[in-house]
């Protein structure tokens, strides 16, 4: 028995490892995506699919990484960190001054770049990694000098595409001829030129918002995880430690004792985290190759199969006894000695969260974000631990009983691992099948619940609860089904495409005053000005799907409407694309919808910000305030 | 204690973060432009109706866009009377284009497109803006294959194949 939950556990190990290292060898190659398009193609006319490509690269401003240091009166250091496997052109970096005439820029030294032969602009310099440049300045003005750069640069990535030039212009004040440090980054001073990065400025800022919100999430999935029967082996080191104290043993240092077990263990699972993170960031191209998610996803639902209780994963007894026994020589009852084995319990136990942990991981991997890998894994470290410490202080008191609802915990794990290879080969399958499979999901957990099953006479009410939910699911299912075959593609709108739906949409929509010439914005827009009002203006096509997307999910957002309440809403429609439309696309030097500018009263007829493309509420939110207040 | 399980559940699946945000809207239709050729001629992407287009945004300074042209020139030859047509639209100006065309003996239009192409690409789906950038569009304006990155022979022809009715 123990010998087969062994092979299973190693023969998961070895697909794991397998996989990533066929993913490694692969990422470098472009994406030469073998067809399934047979399949495809008869599901596609069925749910009127569209193969959605995820787009991996990287953004223009996290490839090349620009960020500016003043060192002193005349030398700025100009610090491009370049993302792995891209590379900028050397003379396509230019520094240029724009003010003042006082200011004189010397030629710029470049270090020795890399050769790099092409076969049609033959031998170029590029650098790969990173490029540091010392621009040094000759001031005739004696005094602090307040200097306007603007700085270009182009690049490539190795898989074959290239960036298009990119220019930041940047506002700095030279000290006075000491050398005082004057650190900015350039994400801080850089006037953003392009509405591109506007917008990623603010996809910035609410990841890092959203940093405090991921790890209450992560801390809460560690207190699910902690209630399946993997913490059980837990419970007896740690009481081990604190017992081998006996009556020297107080409250206060029980806690002590328990805390530095726990905070040693969620440090393990944050190292995790910070590897998977650092480890995913290069990872990512190997997402794009169709064989790589398959077979990612097809290890997820084994994993999911385990929770089910189809088979085990576990560290063979003989090693778990083992470890055990280390750390009973380890706890010379100090605090240090319980940490020790806090880390190595966390190894123990590694291998029978594997399932979920496994998912998590490679979720952070994705982001690529090692501080919030780190973060998030310490965080449902500390989750896993929270009945430990309760345990520990009550010095075994408050000990769960094994039982079948831990059963249940686990079978939710295993659907939310089948969740997780749904979403990961969302991007290689048909949007529509995506959603036929989510509706599988949640009608096969509906019936788990027994959503389709009598209550028992009797039934307590965990179990009509447990039934409500199962039927909710169920439900849900079948809606993402019905949706699937209306043509929906979103799984939180499922029924979009139902025109029931659609009617009360258009209760909560935006009221726009139609204009259509540039002579009636003018007048309307001077109008504004003497009122005091600030204006949105909203470029609009029949055919522009994003501004119906625009219409159906961002403006009948309560919070839309709240930050538009005293501004005047004008919409322009360019549907006939006349001579007109034409026009005043051009007068905003705008390429078509979807476009969205605001003005201020005292914005002189200029816009004070633009939005182009789809762009959902918070975000959306974020930039009314930024461009009309 | 399951109802406790399901409620952390839900409460997951809630969190933006967990898998369920994972879909985007992908663009379906494609959407209205006109740009000048190089004859200076206003061309509206409406004029292609009815034709497997392969829009192609390019630019002269980009290298792997430069290397995959000359294929694109074969595949355009072959296909003409199937009613494929290649499109390119170059986020470069005039003259760098019209010497590039000149020399590679470009037989599809050139549209010239200049820096503001790239916010074009990105309404076409080209999220981080690089190039080359090409996406086919189906008889009926339907954006069915977006690809960053070189567009192999191979590729082009089995979705123009899938495509013939």
């Amino acid at each position: 028995m123990q010998n087969t939950k062994l092979k299973t556990f190693f023969l998961l190990v070895f697909i794991l490892l397998s996989s990533l290292a066929f993913g490694t060898a692969i990422a470098a190659t472009p994406n030469s995506s073998p067809s399934n398009d047979q399949a495809n193609k008869a599901l596609e006319q069925l749910f009127g699919g569209l193969n959605n490509p995820s787009d991996e690269l990287l953004l223009p401003e996290q490839a090349f990484n620009l960020s500016v240091e003043v060192i002193d009166a005349t030398t700025i250091q100009l610090h491009w960190a370049i993302a792995d496997g891209y590379y900028l052109y050397k003379d396509k970096v230019k520094v240029e001054l724009i003010e003042p005439s006082t200011v004189q820029l010397q030629p710029l030294n470049f270090p020795t770049g890399k050769e790099k032969y092409d076969e049609i602009f033959g031998d170029t310099l590029v650098y790969y990694n990173e490029l540091i440049l010392e621009q040094h300045l000759n001031n005739t003005k004696e005094g602090a000098t307040k200097v306007s750069l603007t700085i270009s640069f182009q690049g490539c990535a190795d898989i074959g595409v290239c960036y298009p030039p990119m220019s930041k212009t940047l506002h700095l004040s030279l000290p006075k001829g000491s050398t005082l440090k004057n650190a900015t980054s350039a994400n801080q001073t850089i006037d953003k030129t392009s509405v591109l990065s506007e917008q990623e400025q603010i996809a910035d800022s609410l990841i890092r918002d959203t940093l405090w919100l991921t790890c209450l999430t992560f801390l809460g999935l560690g207190l699910v995880l902690s209630f399946t029967p993997c913490v059980l082996p837990m419970v007896p080191i740690l009481s081990g430690i604190l017992i081998g104290h006996g009556h020297a043993l107080t409250t206060r240092k029980a806690i002590l004792i328990s805390f530095s077990y726990v905070v040693a263990a969620a440090l393990t699972y944050a190292l995790f985290g910070v590897l998977a993170g650092l480890f995913g960031s290069n990872l990512q191209a190997s997402f794009q190759n169709p064989w790589i998610i398959g077979s990612f996803s097809f290890v997820f639902v084994l994993l999911a199969l385990s929770m089910f209780g189809i088979y085990q994963l576990q560290l063979p007894a003989s090693l778990q006894t083992k470890l055990s026994k280390i750390s009973q020589h380890q706890a010379k009852q100090t605090v240090l000695g319980s940490a020790v084995m806090g880390f190595l319990s966390a190894l123990i136990v590694g291998p029978c969260v594997a399932a979920p942990l496994a998912g998590v991981l490679i979720y952070i991997g994705r982001t690529g974000d090692a501080t919030l890998g780190g973060f998030a894994l310490f965080s449902m470290g500390i989750g896993m631990g929270i009945p430990l410490l309760l345990i520990g202080t009550s010095a075994g008191k408050l000990l769960p009983k094994v039982g079948h609802w831990m059963e249940s915990i686990k079978s939710f794990f295993g659907v939310m691992l089948l969740a997780v290879a749904i979403w990961l080969i969302d991007r290689i399958i048909p949007a529509g099948i995506s959603i036929v499979l989510w509706g599988l999901l949640f009608v096969a957990y509906g019936v788990y619940l027994k959503a389709t099953e009598r209550l028992a006479e009797g039934a307590s009410n965990w179990q009509r609860l447990a039934k409500s939910f199962g039927i909710i699911s169920l439900l849900y299912g079948i809606i993402l089904i019905i949706g699937a075959a209306s043509g929906g593609t979103n799984p939180l709108q499922p029924l979009a495409n139902l025109s029931i739906n659609k009617s009360t949409q258009q209760n909560s929509a935006l009221h726009f005053t139609r204009v259509s010439t540039l002579t009636e914005l003018d007048t309307t827009l001077k109008a504004a000005i003497l009122n005091k009002q600030a204006v949105m203006l909203d470029f609009y096509a029949d055919w522009c799907v994003s501004c119906k997307e625009m219409e159906a999910f961002t403006f009948t957002d309560p919070e839309v409407h709240n930050a538009l309440q005293n501004t005047l809403l004008l919409q322009i429609d360019v549907t006939e694309n006349n001579d007109e439309d034409r026009a005043i696309l051009k007068h905003f030097n705008l390429i078509g919808p979807p476009a969205i500018l605001f003005f201020t009263p005292d914005s002189n007829g200029r816009s004070t910000g633009r939005v182009i493309g789809y762009m959902k509420a918070t975000p959306f939110v974020k930039n009314i305030k930024q461009a009309i207040e | 204690m399951k109802p406790l399980t399901l409620f952390f559940g839900l409460l997951l699946m809630s969190q933006a973060n967990f898998p369920f945000a994972a879909s985007d809207h992908p663009i379906k239709t494609r959407p209205n432009f006109s740009l000048p050729d190089l004859e200076r001629k206003v061309r509206h992407i409406n004029e292609w109706d009815g034709k497997v287009i392969i829009l192609n945004f390019w630019a002269t300074w980009c290298p792997p866009c430069r290397k995959e042209i000359p294929e694109f020139v074969k595949l355009q030859d072959e296909y003409r009377n199937q009613g494929v047509q290649f499109i390119g639209v170059a986020i470069d100006n005039e003259q760098s284009v019209s010497q590039f065309a000149f020399e590679m003996d470009m037989n599809y239009p050139s549209l010239i497109a200049e820096i503001k192409g790239i916010g074009l690409a990105q309404q076409y789906g080209n999220r981080a803006g690089a190039l080359p950038y090409s996406v086919i569009i189906d008889r009926h304006g339907q954006i069915v294959f977006r690809k960053t990155g070189p567009l192999s022979r191979q590729r082009i022809i089995n979705t123009i194949t899938s495509l013939k009715e």
